[in-house]
């Protein structure tokens, strides 16, 4: 083929022209860390990365709220487990006291001890993690345990056979501590014929006996008690004032995203873990009751405290498993999540990260071969007929 | 659409504000003020064209449920984003500025709101991996096959790109092997003109000689 001067110039530069861009493509992998500079330049590892990316952005996500997790379930666990050694401490109190052997004076200490177990409950009730009450379903705004207003409780009969007594309690405690009331009939019969005596210290001391009037009885800072029907001697009942511990969270479970298409609860609802359901199961108001037949020196009624309380051990187990077998799976998934991001981190960098070694192999290999091209181009360029023949054309 | 308000400690209330095509912002202030429930709780107003629903008790929270009529999302109330078109599609300043005002929440058959509640964000989170679309593709692999397609019909104009830079330099040079000018080939025959040129002035001078011998003869 005919050889044109153009020809060989323009080859010079169309060639440079490639070597340049080859040189710039490895110099902006070397300095920018990429192997590609724009999705052209492997659409499909380029589209690969995004995927990955998204993924590892996601894994980070999880691991993140296996954090969240754990700090629940953790706060969770060892809330149940203290409101657990708290009823143990409650059970081995009640049976000493369902004995014949302590006194009244003893259950009323005994009951002030239960008050304190009381309070302890629902302090982890209120627990918190990162300044949200746990237990409080999705109120976790507000502590989920507070105390009402003081309540006269409906009466706990204990009526001889036979007997057809009846008692309404009523009327408004103006009084700040807690009692119960303790009313026992002196001699039988009905409205103004019956007599009964009142304590107010588990039957220490009593009041002189009085008639059964018509109307409500006081019991003293505003308790009333309506008798009815026909008593015999040795009825009794008592009537216990507190201030009842309520409930003001919800029914909801917190759920927390732990995989795409798998969400785990991380809490749980403090009325069916703690009380205020008013259920079988109901701590705060078994623990009440066992207060009430405390300070009533009733050992019966403790009996059946103590019956309830250990039902209550039985339901906290089963509770205090699934904050345990929860963690157990966020310790699980947090080793899964800890190496899928190796493994996401490490494909990355396969197909989007610059190998530095090969990069800058190839970098010189570029840089001989420009270098060689411009000196071979510089030979040509430089190269011309007339060099040869000055002197002897002139 | 229903308006349930909470205040701390009682049972939420709610009402329910019927919403038709043909009803005025004013018209909707006035159902808000007037409606039985919420009349006492919320006072609506249009403030700069947009409707501003205030509680009338500071401590006091509502939210918005069961809006089938759309009502919210056309006035901008209580949405996430904001605009109307791809290209005017952002999110809400409010809650971008502000995180607490992101709507994690959803409100109830029994119209409470608590803080704690994370349905909606977790709604909202879970969309990530949910599929849309007529190709039922998730939102990142529908972006991702958008890329890769991208990506590829780039190279694909790269290469043809390459493909026709080469053909044209294949022609150019077939043309300048034609007509173009090779400066050694104009040289040489600059040089062979030069030449002849000079051979025929020799034949001349040597003529000339000839004749001048001739000449000389004669005298």
């Amino acid at each position: 083929m005919r050889v044109t001067t153009p020809t060989i110039f323009n080859g010079i530069q169309n060639n440079l022209q490639n070597l340049a861009e080859d040189l710039q493509r490895v110099n902006a992998s070397i300095s920018s860390g990429k192997k590609y500079q724009s999705i052209s330049d492997n659409p499909l590892d380029v589209g690969a990365i995004l995927g990955l990316n998204k993924e590892g952005s996601q894994t980070a996500q999880f691991e993140r709220n296996l954090e969240t997790a754990k700090g629940w379930l953790n706060v969770t666990e060892s809330t149940m487990q203290n409101i657990t050694d708290i009823v143990q401490a409650s059970s081995a109190l009640a049976n000493q006291m369902v004995t014949g052997t302590y006194n009244a004076a003893q259950r009323q200490a005994a009951a002030e001890q239960i008050q304190g177990y009381l309070e302890e409950v629902m302090q982890e009730g209120n627990n918190q993690y990162n300044g949200q009450y746990v237990l409080a379903g999705y109120r976790t705004d507000s502590p989920p345990f507070t105390e009402g207003d003081w309540q006269v409780q409906p009466p706990v009969m204990h009526l001889t056979s036979g007997s057809s007594g009846t008692a309404v309690s009523g009327g408004a405690y103006t009084g700040t501590t807690s009692r119960t009331h303790l009313v026992e009939m002196v001699s039988g019969g009905g409205t103004g014929v019956g007599t009964y005596r009142v304590s107010v210290d588990g039957g220490q001391n009593w009041t002189d006996p009085a008639t059964i009037p018509a109307g409500p009885v006081s019991l003293g800072d505003g308790v009333q008690v309506t008798l009815g029907g026909t008593w015999n001697a040795g009825d009794r009942f008592s009537i216990p004032v507190y201030q009842p511990i309520e409930y003001r969270g919800d029914n909801n479970n917190f759920e927390i995203a732990i995989e795409t298409q798998n969400r785990m609860v991380i809490n749980e609802v403090g009325s069916a873990a703690v009380g205020g359901d008013q259920g079988n199961n109901d701590l705060i108001q078994i623990l009440a009751q066992l207060k009430s037949s405390l300070e009533a020196n009733d050992p019966g009624d403790v009996g059946a405290s103590l019956d309830k309380l250990r039902s209550y051990e039985t339901h906290s187990t089963s509770i205090l498993a699934s904050p345990g077998s929860s963690l157990d799976r966020v310790g699980m998934k947090e080793n899964v999540y800890g190496s899928l991001k190796d493994e996401i981190t490490q494909q990355i960098s396969d197909r989007g990260e610059t190998d530095l070694v090969a990069a800058i192999n190839l970098l010189s290999t570029r840089e001989n071969a420009y270098q060689a091209a411009l000196m071979s181009s510089s030979k040509v360029m430089s190269m011309s007929l007339m060099d040869y023949l000055g002197t002897s054309a002139a | 659409m229903q308006i349930s308000v909470e205040r701390h400690g009682a049972p939420p209330v709610s009402g329910s504000i019927a919403i038709d095509p043909s009803l005025s912002l004013n018209d909707l202030v006035q159902s808000i003020n007037t409606d039985p429930v919420l009349g006492g709780y919320l006072t609506a107003s249009v403030e700069d064209n947009s409707l501003k629903i205030v509680a009338n008790n500071a401590s006091d929270t509502f939210g918005f449920v069961g809006d089938n009529s759309q009502a919210l999302t056309a006035l901008g109330v209580n949405t996430f984003f904001t605009g109307d078109k791809a290209y005017t599609l952002g999110v809400n300043a409010w809650v971008l500025d502000n995180p607490n005002l992101v709507a994690t929440g959803q409100i109830d058959a029994t119209g409470a709101h608590s803080v704690g509640d994370n349905r909606n964000a977790l709604a909202l989170a879970g969309l990530e991996n949910a599929t849309a679309g007529p190709n039922g593709l998730t939102f990142s692999a529908a972006y991702q096959n958008l890329v890769t397609s991208l990506g590829l019909d780039a190279q694909d104009a790269g290469d043809q790109k390459t493909f026709y830079q080469g053909l044209v330099n294949q022609l150019s040079q077939m043309r300048d092997s034609v007509s173009g000018v090779s400066l050694d080939e104009e040289m040489t025959n600059l040089v062979k003109y030069q030449r002849a040129y000079q051979a025929a002035a020799r034949l001349v001078s040597v003529a000339d000689q000839l004749y001048q011998t001739l000449i000389d003869l004669g005298k």
